[in-house]
């Protein structure tokens, strides 16, 4: 079956190919190519690619390109290595890490291939960032729904040049293509490629990575399905509560809720300055805000549309709704136990709560991000007890959607390297 | 009597819109303020719109409820002793049926709403019905009735005599078409009613078998009303006029006499046929405004949006204002070629589900 391809050797087009084979062999290449370069290069080329961006695309992308600039730069680029791979020097080669007749170096396992989510197009621009980092080509399986703002920002990097690295040449390592899901054979030919295999998506779409075959020493990086809420301690209800509310309604409003790390559920602890109902206000206020200077929601399909027209209704009768006059947001008010189900389209749901502990038995692996705002200890001990069976970060409010490492759990810089050890 | 009472006394098609706003405004607010006072959460809805039913307001001010809101909250404005009949959809649109409370007042309502506007459309003699389902589907259990049925009895009548061509398992019952064709005299009229899809099953199943075809060609010029269903046939990508034409070519009758009749369970009555030039006429029973998907506002004639259906004959539950997942376009406020007045639309498609292919995806496995 023949698939589209969006960006191959440092340029895009828009072809009808057969050629997964080629397209494999061409991108393997390029990965001496970039195992030669140091990574400080990489991450000075990146760090120009975040300022490009700022410059070219700031009005076209507003606020939702903010967070890729930010995680660009070059500070936060050096740290969140170090961090992952102990030394990122261990990237250009051997290093001694405690021992003194140990050497590591950390390779590129070589291909990364992406499958990327529909909804949420530029979240897969930061593994493509992570693979680029670690030295890995990538080719990426873009989603037919939503793969032009990807392909416009990644082959921007054919325009920023730095002293060591031409964005033309590094730009060849990273291959865009839309498969047909239904196209088996080009589907598991890239699956058995793959030394890495990187997934952003839904239950099905990982359902369907997952029967694919692949090597025994290929890795997998899944970001699959996930729910994240918040918890606010009254502590934190003492402080500027408005500004705390903005934070909270830029967590909801920057993927619209379709990202892992987007917050359903709002649980607000009682007894603070301000009663959870009072913040609920609060929230819908800067919510109205969010969407009318920061992030302007885009247009909601007529079935979501019902679907926010319905819970509205129902939560009339038996709690509190504040709204836009259109479907642009919801704060759902209600004394309810529990996480709410998610109906996304920044439809929030805030929930008094008596004990904070309670949030213990909500937990699971299929929770991913818990905003806290509290005092610090208190923060730290909660987030002990409550990431035990399930939460992967526990990030402040208005940071929940940052991407950040480790991200599901893991250091997916760390699995895209292979630890080579030498003696001394 | 009531304003509600004298609109129904009215012709369906008779008022231009002008003269239709006041009468159709005013029965309006008496069931507005009906509901109100008798239905808690029908107030509490209208309280927290900031909706006064006593207060000053135009049509387009009336809150609507999502139709969906039926299949999870019991709405009723009457005592319960009083219901005599539960309508439940088809759930086409999701796994939970509606569910519709119908009392008496409601359903004398409906009858002669339904029996005028029909009457419109195909004559008001009666007629030998040949229906493209089972006998078994019209029957009631529990006093519970699936909204085929009601829709198929509410055309009782017009009928001199029914016959069910389709089996128990929904498949042409040959005999039984053979003698309601046998049945038919010279000079008498028939209607073919069903829903949509089972017209387009049976048809599909049946176009290239010259018995069956033969037997229909003995009975031409027929109406043929259809209901429901475009759902289903909207996801096998079939056009409105391509299934018109092949219809009518099945049925032996001309294109302009296959009727699509567009209605809700949730308000039963006032139903919206297709005129000879395809354009679904609004009675002056009933009212409909096309709301922008974006705003929410009412959308200009011509753009599309979401279908917000007024009617005041809901008695026993609170189904005055309600908006569905629709999406139809106002062709014009009057002057349809047909010669009826008042607006006319067109119904465009159903509302997809929305889909979610992203991390944020519903869990399988729940929370």
């Amino acid at each position: 079956m023949k698939f589209k391809v969006l960006l191959r050797n440092g340029k895009i087009c828009d072809d009808w190919s057969e050629e997964m084979d080629t397209i494999i062999n061409e991108l393997r290449k390029r990965v001496s190519y970039l195992h030669d370069l140091p990574v400080m290069d990489i991450i000075n080329f990146l760090d120009r690619v975040g300022t490009f961006w700022q410059n070219e695309f700031k009005k076209e992308f507003g606020m939702s390109l903010n967070h890729l600039i930010e995680t660009l730069r070059k500070e936060n680029l050096i740290t969140t290595l170090d961090t992952a791979l102990r030394k990122k020097e261990a990237l250009d080669g051997f290093v001694k890490f405690r021992e003194e007749s140990v050497f590591y170096h950390a390779q590129p396992r070589g291909l990364a291939v992406h499958w990327v989510a529909g909804n949420v197009p530029l979240l897969g621009l930061f593994s493509v960032f992570q693979t680029l980092l670690t030295k890995n080509v990538s080719l990426v399986k873009a989603s037919s729904k939503s793969y032009k703002d990807m392909v416009k920002l990644l082959d921007s990097f054919s325009k920023v040049n730095t002293e060591k690295i031409k964005g033309s040449d590094i730009l060849k390592s990273i291959t865009i293509i839309i498969v047909d899901r239904n196209d088996k054979e080009n589907l598991e030919k890239m699956s058995m490629a793959a030394d890495t295999r990187i997934a952003w998506g839904g239950q099905e779409a990982v359902d369907s990575l997952m029967i694919l075959r692949k090597r025994f020493s290929t890795v997998d990086i899944i970001n699959g399905p996930k729910y994240s809420y918040a918890l606010i301690g009254k502590e934190a209800l003492e402080g500027d509560v408005k500004k705390l509310a903005q934070r909270l309604a830029v967590d909801v409003s920057v993927f619209d809720q379709y990202a892992c790390s987007s917050p359903h559920t709002v649980f607000v602890e009682k007894g603070g300055k301000i009663q959870p109902l009072e913040f609920a206000k609060e929230l819908a206020d800067q919510l109205s805000v969010v969407n009318r200077m920061m992030l302007p929601k885009g247009n909601t399909d007529p079935k979501k549309v019902i679907e926010i027209l319905e819970l509205r209704a129902k939560y009339e009768f038996s709690g509190e709704v504040f709204s836009s006059e259109n479907t642009d947001w919801t704060v759902i008010y209600s004394e309810e136990e529990g996480l709410a189900q998610p109906c996304f389209s920044r439809v929030v749901f805030v929930r008094p709560i008596k004990d904070v502990d309670a949030i213990e038995s909500y937990n699971n692996r299929n929770k991913q991000t818990l905003g806290l705002e509290m005092s610090l200890n208190r923060r730290l001990k909660l987030a002990d007890k409550t990431t035990l069976y399930g939460v992967d970060r526990c990030p402040r409010i208005g940071t929940m959607s940052f991407f950040d490492s480790p991200w599901d759990g893991e250091f997916a810089l760390d699995k895209m390297v292979r630890w080579v050890t030498c003696y001394g | 009597m009531s304003k509600i009472d004298d609109l129904l006394e009215i012709e369906p098609f008779s008022l231009a819109p002008n003269k239709k706003e006041k009468i159709f405004m005013e029965a309006v607010r008496e069931s507005l303020v009906f509901h109100y006072n008798n239905c808690e959460n029908f107030r509490k809805f209208c309280k927290k719109r900031g909706f006064n039913p006593y207060g000053k307001y135009g049509l387009t001010e009336v809150p609507f409820l999502p139709v969906e809101i039926f299949k999870t909250v019991k709405l009723i404005s009457v005592k319960e002793e009083n219901i005599s009949k539960n309508v439940f959809s088809s759930s086409t649109s999701g796994n939970i049926p509606s569910s519709i409370f119908l009392d008496d007042v409601t359903s004398k309502r409906q009858r002669k709403s339904l029996n005028k506007i029909v009457s419109s459309f195909i004559g008001p003699e009666r007629k030998i019905f040949i229906i493209f389902d089972a006998e078994k589907t019209i029957t009631s259990k529990d006093g519970k009735l699936s909204s085929r049925a009601a829709a198929i009895r509410g055309m009782l009548p017009f009928m001199k005599k029914a016959f069910f061509i389709l089996d128990e398992n929904l498949e042409l019952d040959r005999n039984s078409l053979r003698m309601a064709v046998n049945s038919v005299g010279k000079s008498e009229r028939v209607c073919f009613l069903g829903f949509t899809f089972l017209f387009y099953e049976t048809m599909k199943k049946n176009a290239n078998k010259k018995d069956v075809v033969n037997l229909f060609k003995k009975i031409s010029g027929s109406y043929v009303l259809h209901l429901g269903g475009w759902k289903r046939l909207q996801n096998l990508k079939i056009e409105k006029l391509e299934f018109n034409s092949d219809l009518s070519l099945f049925l032996h009758t001309k294109p302009k006499k296959v009727i699509d009749v567009y209605g809700m369970t949730e308000q039963l009555g006032t139903i919206y046929l297709d005129c000879e030039y395809g354009y679904k006429h609004v009675p002056v029973y009933s009212d409909i405004i096309i709301r922008d998907i974006k705003t929410l506002k009412p959308a200009k004639d011509g753009n599309s949006g979401l279908i917000q259906l007024i009617s005041p004959l809901p008695n026993s539950y609170p189904g005055v204002s309600i908006i569905s997942d629709d999406i139809g376009v106002i062709v014009n406020k009057d002057g349809c070629k047909c010669g009826r007045k008042g607006k006319f639309f067109l119904f465009r498609n159903r509302a997809e589900k929305a889909e979610l292919k992203g991390c944020g995806d519903t869990l399988r496995n729940g929370l």
